[in-house]
């Protein structure tokens, strides 16, 4: 279903399934070195597949995907959004989603956005892919863009025209539907 | 606490507030302190985290105003 999303939108990239594991043992193979989420997100979408771990998460460049994801509470002041404390794993990359990545045009955002029946959005430019495109989105079970962050724009090679789309798979699924029956039609 | 260096962070938001945070560490001795002052919530959390990671103590983390907060870290070698 994401990637008939992705044939319908015309998007450059592929759709990232970011899967949040809570309480089940992290899967081998942590990401290496000390890149940021955003980074692992755009290489995902070009078919790489990462997992994140508390160790590896610990060594990202950025430290907002800890808090964001929930491998760890706020100790010194609430940080919204994120995911309550209790990840053990995050996977980018693959086939299993609790949320959908979509990275795209502004003018393909229009079309997703008719197509979910619009959307109501919250962003701020911080804690952007990780919080809200990731963590919102798998906290409310509604879609969110995300206009990303100086971060991702400065350090993880987005484009000015990139943004970020989150999607839960039960509305990547609605959408893939109604792309099939308007090709019936 | 007397601190040998402070950084203003004010006004800043990430990726700034933690890599200046590091910079101002690098240019510190070993052993000396360092006193950060942020606005900026998620600033609070990850500016110690980063300094964690790196192998600094953090000494204490304290509000001082209204959504501003004080950083006192102590560079380890």
């Amino acid at each position: 279903m994401p990637h008939r999303l992705k044939r319908y939108l015309g998007m450059e990239l592929a759709p990232v399934a970011v899967r949040i594991l809570r309480g089940d043992p992290a899967p081998p193979g942590g990401a290496t070195g000390s890149p940021t989420y955003c980074d692992l997100v755009l290489r995902a979408a070009r078919g790489e597949r990462f997992v994140l771990d508390p160790a590896s998460v610990r060594r990202l460049s950025c430290p907002n995907p800890e808090l964001a994801l929930g491998f760890r509470e706020p100790r010194f002041a609430d940080v919204q959004p994120r995911i309550e404390g209790g990840t053990t794993a995050v996977v980018i990359g693959g086939e299993e989603a609790d949320v959908w990545l979509f990275i795209l045009t502004p003018a393909q955002v229009t079309r997703l956005a008719t197509l979910l029946g619009g959307m109501q959005v919250s962003f701020r430019g911080e804690m952007a892919v990780c919080g809200e495109a990731t963590a919102q989105v798998y906290r409310t079970e509604k879609a969110n863009l995300s206009f990303l962050c100086q971060g991702c724009r400065e350090l993880s090679g987005y484009r000015d025209d990139q943004v970020v789309v989150g999607l839960t798979p039960a509305e990547v699924a609605a959408v893939g539907k109604k792309i099939e029956e308007g090709r019936k039609r | 606490m007397k601190a040998d260096r402070e950084l203003d962070l004010k006004g800043e938001i990430c990726p700034y507030t933690f890599v200046k945070s590091k910079l101002a560490l690098e240019e510190i001795a070993v052993g000396e302190v360092l006193r950060v002052v942020v606005d900026y919530p998620p600033a609070v959390e990850n500016v110690p985290r980063s300094m964690e990671n790196e192998g600094n103590e953090v000494l204490s983390v304290q509000p001082i105003g209204p959504s501003q907060w004080e950083i006192m870290v102590r560079k380890v070698g």
